[in-house]
Formats: structure tokens, C-alpha cells, sequence
């Protein structure tokens, strides 16, 4: 490897340093705060150590990786979105006393996996990030293992996280032997000609694989452990599966599907498209019957999925531009949303204010917080003055160039199904009733960190909602590099 | 840029009365009020900087990547439309002055929010830009009824967030597949208006780009059979909801239809105009008809909104410009009579905590001066000759008489059902034996009669000299024509 | 040499099957050691004798141990070893030790016929080092995070409860 290599790769490089050093920190110290002063200052030198590596892209670091600005641009995104996660956990965790430091060295390992997987361009970083990403997070998830819930998320997480591992890993041995190479820049020399290499055991292989990462990605039908991972996990866990999870995941996919040629196939196509179809409609329907705000927002971001999936079916740079935008969106918005969870959970030991009762008379309550909570549930329903406004108008104009009609069609009766739910939540939130308000929904207080992330989330989401030029200016300068043959 | 500041002031003004409502309610009622007043103020200074036929026009750029631009103009129609949104502001605002006593810095931030949607819907020139405002517009709508709404408010507010949110979204289809049409021809991604009209599209693309933009626009009209949401939502909503929904909501349905449906698709539009109109006469009688047989007052007022803008819908497509005139003066006139009959319901609703008929009788001998004002508005809203509704309709048949007699004559026979609901309204509520319902209840307050005295003159004025009304939206209205080619 | 090949997956399908339907935890153990060894061989066929080694030594041998002693060690005392007792009955170790018999029977053929691997060119372990010390170095790195990971992770959750 040349130094050249090292100066591409340096965001991995620097992560990988942070996190040795707050596990030795640990192993040193027991203190809550120290490792979260190395987590937090290792998360800020990584996203620092992105613009030395934009010196050294767009380059293919061993077949492994290639650091383009599709790589860094979402680096970027994740690891603010991880940080955004390490603030919102620490107030949440101050009741955990010193063993809370361990999340810290977890959170880093599966935002590295996360990396790891935003570069991958072989199906071995494939593999090994999406493990690497995953491993971390049961921990992560069962983290405050006193109550059973988190421990039964954990161990439905896990199950599922083999059972995809498992096809994905069969679906890659398919396709291998089909055309011999796990790297996806050959994969797609491999079957340059026309329908070469595209027959039923590669195309198997191609759906093993996405299943496998549909999983992941809880989309509909394989969305059954979402409700109770989410519903399990601490709240600002919830909010890094959601979001940078999915985030890292959706882009290696995007990834595999452009640099190997997998688009352009009618029989892929179809399949996703039916995905995207059956995410948005289940994901709907499932979330009109919860009464729990985490389980709620669980189906919802299936159907988010399922709308992000119209956006990747855009094929080439389009979609790279859309799925980018409504990447960015669905994130802030949905940390955001999460981060009122767990502000209004935080100083409340272990139980989570998440029943939709809890929120009843909210807005007249703790006002900011209440409008925070609409805000997001706003822009998750694609209205303006919010990010999700130009998400969903993105996802739209995808669906219309490819003239996906039934894809649109879905788009459009999922977006009204949500709105109802969304405005159900809404209208619980500004129930004028003060009366009858649980005594717990009183309790969390938030802490000053926690709620100054919220305050930068909700921030965020209202001026690219507003005026969303400089995000699109961005994304469209890392759509135009990213290494396509 | 004084339209920018169109734009500005209300929501400007909107959040200054939330802070302010800390101090004092009394403060969130006059800052808001304040900048209504300066939001009149401003349009009524002369306004420069326009070229052809806009009055004024602003263009900057927005999310240039996309294509989407900060596109505002003002024409004649525009002009009448934002005189009507400050005056209906204001009078909204006067008249929830002792209605709203809880919450009331929200209520205003609310409330001019909705306005600061409303007047970015009259005067965006950018198709996108057009949709934010749309949206923009009903979720602070939303707010006002399921927070200060009536008993089914929850009920109403999501049914009509779900049907004009369910028309939006075809919008956005129809504006997307428009805007992708037009990158096909020119390889230009844009989505602004005065582009977008020089695209060519085939006949069958035509039509269904046309229906999508109709179908929204004919939900926020309401045109029959889209029109459930409506009595729900009017009778739901608090005094100045319902006056801004009657007055201003429903002709942003209107204006859509008149600025985006006729000139862009001219040709599927004429092929469409029987069944439109269909839907107009359809809906000047059924709206007409339920209004009679309503028990609560504010239902009715409902259903008689319903039936008057049918004959906009029949006016519109009635496809000549003396029936377009017609149009804009029913709007005008529309938006003054029944926002006076809402804030009457709501007075009357504030004294006797009813809206029921039944329980209402011989009111006038308690109340002789809402009586006599609402018998004045009744009577306008039935089309009596002098009056604005009269100068509306009138015109709407006439045109309509030229091109399809039969239309007209069913539309006026809807007239006859609109004449029995108004002077039933006055007998069941204001003659008869009192119903006994204990002490006399005030009578109007002169806040109110300040309030009542401006709509009245207006609609005296639409109806004795329309002609400065005609002369100030034909430019407006020739820069529909011109596009559409309607004689 | 396809045949030795699918019966030694056949042999690694069934004795996996058994890990999953076994009440008991130690005859589950049992059966995976005799599962692993069927990858090994399933390996050795493949033309991956030092794949086939490693699997041995370290799965069925250094960590499957480990996870008996672990297992056993949680039930002792008088009760357990009378409990115990009734276990080793031959039904259940006639299962695994057929399955054994049958690897052990295949891996002899193999031996005594030195037969060509049924997947091509046989893989020393030379070049396997110069892959993963070369292009794939990152990937070493990759999976060195993957168990530490796992070894916080499992620190973590064992500590607390």
C-alpha cells in the first residue's frame, strides 16, 4: 500500500485509532465521561480527516475499497449522524453509572463497520463490514440488559442478522461462480455483452443477495423483527438501526448495483420494484395500528424504505442524486424524531416514554420539544418547510423518469395512509387535555447535550427544508465522481 | 421585491404574535392585525417593476440543481385575490377577538401562517414553488380546527387534510411528469409556468396531466363529488377558520384552475369543459338542495358555499371571458357574503353556545342588529340584484347561456333552491316565537359592526359599480385568455 | 470425486439439523463438532487441505472444547452426574458417531487414493498468506475490529446479567 493509499483510507485509519484508544481508555479508567470525550473528539477527527482523503480521491485502495466522493460524501453524513447518536446517548445513559463507557467503544466499531461498508467495492468489505457493523450494534442494542426487552430485540436481531448473513453469503457464492470474481468493477466486465453472464443461477444469486440485505434494511417482506427491535432497543440506539444502519447498508447496495452492472436486468428490475411496492404499502397499513410511538415510527421507516428503494430504481446518476437526498433527509428527520424519545426518556431510568398516551398534551407541555416532534413528523410525511418536502418530491420525479407508473402509484396511496397516522400522532400531541397526563410523562428532563442535538437536528431539517440548495449542490458534485465504469 | 414582502409580512407577523403572546394575548391580537394592516398597505401602493402584463413580478433563484425557482408575479387577478386575503385576514382576526381565549399566540401564528400560504399560492409563477405554498398552507389549517374546533374537529381536520393532501400529491405527479415532459423536448429542467407553456403534448398525455392538476384543484374548490370534506371541516372550525377556509381556501381552487388548468392545457381542457360544467350545475343544485334541508347553521352555510362555487366551476369552463369576469366577481363576493355568515354563526354561537335551528327563534326582537345584518347577507348570498353574489352569478349564466343553454337553465333553477335556504335560515332564526333559551343575549358589539359595515359596502360596491373591479382583473384575466384562446 | 463431496455436505446438513432439534445442550455440542467436521472435510475435497486443518484445530477442536467445558461446568453436583448417567444411552451417540464413522471412512479413501479435489487446483497455504498479507490485508484489519467487537459485545452483555 502506498502512502497514497494510507491518505484515502484515513478516515478508517483514524476511526480505527479513536476507537483503540478508548477501549484502552477503558481498560485504564472506568469513567462514563472520559470515554465519551475520546468517542466524540475521535468521531470529530475522523469527519476531519475526510478532506485529506478528498486530496487522494477518487482511488481504488486495493480491491477492497474505492474512496470516491459518493464514499466521503456518505462517510460524512454517517458520521455526523453517529455523533448526533453519541450526544443524544449520553445524557440517556448517565443513570448506567461507569459501566456506560463500553457503548462508547461500540458505537465507534459499528460506525467503523459503517465505513467500511460506504467503501466497499468487493464482496469481501461487503461481508466483512455489514458483520462488522452488526456485531456491535446487538451490543449496542442490548446495552441496558436490567430489563428483558432490550435482550429479547438483541437476540431477534441476531437471528435475523444470521439468517441474512446467510443468504447474502450463499447468494455471493452464486453469483461467484457464475463469473468468477467478487469484485464489482470485473463483475460488470465480466457481463459487458449483451445478456452475458445473466442467467438463472446469476440472477439467483442477485436476489439472494438483496434479500439478504432487505433484511437489513427491513424492507417489507422481510420487515417482521423491525417493530420489536425498535421497539426493545434504547431509544437512542433505535435511531443509529434506523438511521445509519440503513444508511450504510442502502449505500453499498447502491453501490454493488451501479459499479457491477446488476441494473438494466428486467427480472431485477421487477423484484425491486415489487420490494419497493409491498415496503410501502405494508409499511402504511402496519403503522396505522400502533400505539406505540417507536413501533410506529418502526413501520414507518419501512415505507421509507420502500419509497427510497423508487428513488434507487432511477438507475445512474440520477438515482445516486436522489438516493443521497432522501438518504440525508430520512436521517436527520428520523434521529430527530428519535432524539424527542429519548430527551423525554432521558433521567427516567430504564423506562421509555413511548406510549402515544405519554404524548397527549405535549405541545402545551414542553412546547419546543412538541414542535421538534411535529416537525420531524411533518418532514417524514414529505411537507414543506421540511427536508422530507424535497425527499419525497426526489423520490417522485424518480419514479416519473423511469416511468415507473404502479411504483408512483404506491408512492402516492402510501404517502396518504401515512399521513393519517402521522396527523394521529399530531393531534395527540396538541390534545388540549392537561388533566389526566401519566405521572412518568413528566419525569425526563432531557440533558442540556441531548437537547442541544435536537435543537441542531430540528435546526438542520427546517433551513434545508427551506432552502435546500447548498445539500443539492453538494450531492450533485459527489453523484458526478463517484467511480462508475 | 414588495412581493417577497407580500409573502414576509404575514409570516413575519405570525411569529412575532406567538412570542409575543408571553406578554399578553392582547398582544398577539394587535401585532397580528398590524401587519395585515401593512400587508394592505403594501399592495396598495403603487406597484413597479413588473413588465407586460404582470404588475409586478420577482425571480430569484431557489434550488437552481433542480430547476426550481423563487418565481413571484402579480397580475390584475392576483391583486384581487391578495386585497381579499388581507381583508378577510383582518376581519378573521377582529372576529376571533373574544372568541379564542386559549392559546392564542399559536392561534395567530396559525392563522397568518395559512394567509402567508394563500398569498404565496396567488402569486408563485414557479410550478413547485406553487406546490410548497399549496401544502404550505394546510397544515396550519390543519392546526386551527383540531385545536380550536368544535366537538368533531378531529374528525373534520384529518378528513380534510387527507382529501387535499391526496389531491396535492396528484398535483406533484402531474407537475413532475410536466416538468420531465418539457426536459424530454428541450433538455431544460425547469418548472416554471411561463416555460412550461410553450410545451407540446399529445393529445392522450394532455388529458391526464390535465386531470391530475383538476382533480386537486376541484377538491379544494370543492367541485361535486369531491366536496365531503368540506361541510365537515366549515362546520368544525372555529369562527375565523371557517372564514378563512370559505373565503380564501376554496379559491385558491379556483385560481389554480384559472391560472394552471386552462392556459396549460387548453385543448384537453375544452374537450373537458361539458363534463366540468356538469360538475358545476351538479354541484350548484346539490350544494343548494342539502343547505335546505341542514338543521345546523353552520352546515348550511357549508352547503350554500358548495352550491356558489359550483357556478365558478361553471363560469371557468363556460369558456368566454364575460363568464370569466362572472367568476372573479363570484369569488370576491363569495369570499365577503358567506365569511359575513360564518362570523354571524360564530356570533351567534359565542351568545347562545348552539348551532342548532331548533333551538334558535325570535331573534330579532333581542337582537335587532345581527338580525338585520345577517337578513342582508342572506339575501346577498340568494343573489339579490345590487349586490356583488348578483353581479357574479348573473354574469356566470350569461356566458354559459351562449354556449350551453341547458347548463344555464338547470344553474338557475339552483338559484330558486339557493333563495328558499337563505330565507329559511332568516325565519327558523330570527322570526318566529323565542325559544326561550333564558336572558337575552347582546346583541352585536361595535367591533363587530365595524367588521360587518366593511363587508357590507363591499358587496354594495361589487353590486352597484363592478367596473373598477372589471377593469383592474382584465389584464389578469387577458393573461389567461391570450394563452388558452378563449374569445 | 463429486461423490465424497456431496456425502460429506450431506453428513454436514444432517448433523446440523440434529444441533438444531436437540433439547439438550451438550448433545447439541456433540453434533456440531461432527457438522464442523464435515465442512473440514467438505474443505479437503475442495482442494483446501489447510482450510480443512484450520477448521479441525480450531472449530471442532480448540473452540468446541471450550464451549463443553462451559456447558458442563453449569451443571454439576450429585443430581447432574445421576441426570447425566441416563444420557449416555445409545441413542443418542449412535447418531454422531455414524455420522463420524462415515467422515472417517471417506477421509481414509481420500488419503489412500491421493484423488484429484473435486474443485480444481489444490490451495496451499502459501498462497492463501500472500492473499491475505497482500491485497487483502484491510480485510485482516477488517475482521481483527469484527472480534473485538464481538468480545466487547459479549463482555458486556455476560458481565451484566
Amino acid at each position: 500500500m502506498s502512502g497514497d493509499d494510507i491518505l484515502a483510507i484515513l478516515p478508517l485509519v483514524v476511526l480505527g485509532a479513536a476507537l483503540s484508544i478508548v477501549v484502552l481508555g477503558i481498560a485504564l479508567r472506568r469513567d462514563h465521561r472520559q470515554a465519551a470525550i475520546l468517542a466524540a473528539v475521535g468521531l470529530v477527527l475522523t469527519f476531519a480527516s475526510l478532506w485529506p482523503a478528498a486530496l487522494a480521491a477518487p482511488r481504488q485502495v486495493t480491491p477492497l475499497f474505492a474512496i470516491d466522493g459518493y464514499a466521503l460524501l456518505l462517510m460524512g453524513l454517517i458520521i455526523a449522524e453517529s455523533f448526533a447518536v453519541l450526544l443524544l446517548a449520553h445524557g440517556y445513559l448517565q443513570h448506567l453509572g461507569s459501566s456506560a463507557d463500553e457503548f462508547y467503544a461500540l458505537l465507534l466499531l459499528t460506525t467503523l463497520g459503517g465505513l467500511a461498508l460506504i467503501a466497499g467495492s468487493h464482496f469481501v468489505s461487503f461481508f466483512l463490514g455489514l458483520e462488522t457493523l452488526t456485531i456491535p450494534l446487538l451490543g449496542l442494542i442490548a446495552y441496558p440488559s436490567d430489563p428483558p426487552l432490550p435482550l429479547e430485540a438483541a437476540i431477534k436481531y441476531l437471528i435475523l442478522a444470521a439468517m441474512s448473513s446467510a443468504l447474502l453469503l450463499f447468494g455471493m457464492a452464486l453469483v461467484y461462480s457464475r463469473l468468477g470474481t467478487m469484485e464489482f468493477a470485473r463483475m460488470a466486465v465480466a457481463q459487458a455483452g449483451e445478456g452475458q453472464g445473466r442467467d438463472l443461477l446469476w440472477i439467483s444469486g442477485v436476489a439472494l443477495i438483496f434479500s439478504g440485505v432487505a433484511f437489513k434494511l427491513s424492507l417489507a417482506p422481510f420487515h417482521l423483527w423491525v417493530a420489536d427491535v425498535y421497539e426493545g432497543a434504547p431509544a437512542p440506539v433505535t435511531g443509529f438501526v434506523a438511521v445509519v444502519s440503513k444508511s450504510a447498508v442502502f449505500a453499498l447496495l447502491l453501490r454493488y448495483f451501479l459499479a457491477a452492472g446488476v441494473f438494466r436486468d428486467p427480472t431485477v428490475d421487477l423484484m425491486v420494484g415489487v420490494f419497493a411496492i409491498a415496503s410501502m404499502l405494508a409499511g402504511n397499513l402496519l403503522a396505522l395500528l400502533q400505539n406505540n410511538v417507536k413501533r410506529l415510527l418502526a413501520y414507518s421507516s419501512v415505507a421509507h424504505l420502500g419509497y427510497l428503494l423508487v428513488a434507487f430504481l432511477a438507475t445512474g446518476a440520477a438515482a445516486v442524486e436522489a438516493v443521497l437526498y432522501y438518504l440525508t433527509a430520512y436521517g436527520v428527520t428520523t434521529l430527530a424524531a428519535f432524539g424527542v424519545v429519548t430527551v423525554l426518556s432521558t433521567g427516567n431510568g430504564s423506562t421509555e416514554i413511548v406510549a402515544l398516551e405519554d404524548y397527549r398534551g405535549l405541545a402545551w407541555r414542553r412546547p419546543w420539544l412538541a414542535g421538534a416532534f411535529i416537525l420531524s413528523l411533518l418532514s417524514l410525511a414529505g411537507l414543506p418547510l421540511t427536508m422530507g418536502f424535497f425527499a419525497k418530491i426526489y423520490a417522485a420525479a424518480a419514479g416519473i423518469h423511469q416511468g415507473a407508473w404502479p411504483l408512483v402509484g404506491a408512492l402516492v396511496v402510501g404517502s396518504v395512509i401515512g399521513l393519517f397516522y402521522y396527523l394521529r400522532v399530531i393531534v395527540v400531541i396538541c390534545m388540549p387535555g392537561t388533566a389526566e397526563i401519566p405521572q412518568r410523562a413528566e419525569a425526563g428532563t432531557g440533558s442540556v447535550l441531548g437537547l442541544a442535538t435536537l435543537a441542531g437536528l430540528t435546526g438542520v431539517l427546517v433551513w434545508l427544508g427551506v432552502y435546500p440548495a447548498p445539500a443539492v449542490g453538494l450531492i450533485r458534485g459527489a453523484a458526478r465522481v463517484i467511480g462508475l465504469p | 421585491m414588495t412581493l417577497v414582502w407580500l409573502v414576509l409580512i404575514p409570516l413575519l407577523g405570525g411569529c412575532l404574535a406567538w412570542l409575543a403572546a408571553r406578554r399578553s394575548p392582547a398582544w398577539a391580537r394587535w401585532i397580528s392585525l398590524v401587519a395585515l394592516f401593512a400587508e394592505l398597505a403594501l399592495l396598495l401602493v403603487p406597484v413597479t417593476g413588473g413588465h407586460g402584463r404582470w404588475l409586478a413580478e420577482v425571480d430569484l433563484p431557489w434550488a437552481p440543481p433542480l430547476g426550481i425557482r423563487f418565481h413571484l408575479a402579480m397580475d390584475g387577478l392576483s391583486f384581487a385575490l391578495i386585497l381579499l386575503t388581507a381583508v378577510l385576514g383582518i376581519l378573521s382576526v377582529l372576529a376571533s377577538w373574544t372568541e379564542i381565549t386559549e392559546k392564542v399566540g399559536f392561534f395567530h401564528f396559525n392563522l397568518l401562517l395559512t394567509l402567508t400560504g394563500v398569498v404565496g399560492v396567488f402569486l408563485a409563477l414557479d410550478l413547485l414553488l406553487f406546490f410548497f405554498f399549496w401544502e404550505l398552507m394546510l397544515i396550519p389549517m390543519y392546526f386551527l380546527i383540531v385545536v380550536w374546533g368544535h366537538e368533531r374537529r378531529v374528525y373534520a381536520a384529518i378528513k380534510f387534510f387527507l382529501f387535499t393532501q391526496g389531491g396535492g400529491l396528484l398535483l406533484l405527479i402531474a407537475i413532475l411528469t410536466l416538468s420531465f415532459l418539457y426536459f424530454r423536448q428541450s433538455h431544460v429542467v425547469t418548472f416554471d409556468y411561463l416555460t412550461l407553456l410553450k410545451i407540446h403534448l399529445s393529445p392522450g398525455t394532455d388529458t391526464l396531466l390535465m386531470l391530475g392538476f383538476f382533480i386537486a384543484f376541484a377538491v379544494k374548490l370543492p367541485a361535486v363529488p369531491f366536496h365531503t370534506w368540506l361541510p365537515d371541516a366549515h362546520t368544525e372550525a372555529p369562527t375565523a377558520g371557517s372564514v378563512v377556509l370559505a373565503g380564501l381556501l376554496l379559491k385558491t381552487g379556483a385560481y389554480g384552475l384559472l391560472r394552471f388548468v386552462i392556459p396549460l392545457f387548453p385543448d384537453a381542457s375544452v374537450h373537458f369543459a361539458p363534463f366540468a360544467m356538469g360538475m358545476g350545475v351538479a354541484g350548484i343544485i346539490y350544494g343548494a338542495t342539502l343547505a335546505f334541508a341542514q338543521t345546523d347553521l353552520k352546515r348550511l352555510v357549508a352547503y350554500s358555499s358548495v352550491s356558489h362555487l359550483g357556478f365558478v366551476l361553471l363560469g371557468i369552463y363556460a369558456w368566454n371571458g364575460l363568464a370569466l369576469q362572472g367568476v372573479v366577481m363570484q369569488m370576491l363576493a363569495h369570499g365577503l357574503s358567506t365569511g359575513a355568515l360564518f362570523i354571524l354563526v360564530g356570533a351567534l354561537q359565542e351568545r347562545l353556545k348552539t348551532r342548532d335551528m331548533g333551538k334558535m327563534g325570535g331573534l330579532w326582537t333581542s337582537m335587532p342588529r345581527l338580525a338585520a345584518i345577517a337578513m342582508f347577507f342572506a339575501v346577498a348570498s340568494l343573489g339579490l340584484p345590487g349586490l356583488g353574489d348578483f353581479v357574479g352569478e348573473f354574469l356566470v349564466l350569461l356566458g354559459t347561456y351562449r354556449i350551453a343553454p341547458a347548463f344555464a337553465a338547470a344553474a338557475a333553477a339552483g338559484l330558486v333552491a339557493s333563495a328558499l335556504y337563505a330565507l329559511l335560515l332568516i325565519q327558523r332564526v330570527f322570526h318566529g316565537p323565542p325559544s326561550g333559551t333564558g336572558g337575552a343575549p347582546p346583541d352585536l358589539a361595535p367591533r363587530h359592526l365595524f367588521v360587518m359595515g366593511i363587508m357590507m359596502a363591499g358587496l354594495v360596491w361589487f353590486g352597484m359599480a363592478p367596473q373598477p373591479v372589471f377593469d383592474a382583473v382584465a389584464p389578469g384575466l387577458d393573461n389567461i385568455t391570450a394563452f388558452a384562446r378563449i374569445p | 470425486m463429486t461423490v465424497t463431496f456431496y456425502l460429506a455436505a450431506v453428513v454436514a446438513v444432517a448433523a446440523t439439523l440434529q444441533v438444531i432439534i436437540s433439547a439438550n445442550a451438550v448433545h447439541a455440542l456433540l453434533s456440531l463438532i461432527v457438522s464442523l467436521l464435515a465442512v473440514a472435510v467438505v474443505f479437503y475435497v475442495l482442494g483446501a487441505p489447510f482450510a480443512a486443518a484450520l477448521e479441525a484445530i480450531v472449530y471442532a477442536g480448540a473452540i468446541m472444547v471450550l464451549f463443553a467445558f462451559v456447558v458442563m461446568m453449569l451443571n454439576l453436583g450429585a443430581d447432574a452426574t445421576r441426570q447425566e448417567r441416563g444420557w449416555l444411552v445409545p441413542a443418542i451417540w449412535v447418531g454422531p458417531t455414524v455420522l463420524s464413522a462415515v467422515l472417517l471412512g471417506e477421509l481414509v479413501y481420500l488419503l489412500r487414493t491421493g484423488s484429484a479435489p473435486a474443485g480444481g487446483a489444490v490451495v496451499s497455504p502459501e498462497p492463501v498468506g500472500a492473499l491475505l498479507f497482500g491485497p487483502y490485508v484491510l480485510a485482516v484489519e477488517l475482521a481483527s475490529m469484527l472480534l473485538l467487537a464481538g468480545l466487547i459485545a459479549a463482555f458486556h452483555l455476560g458481565r451484566s446479567s
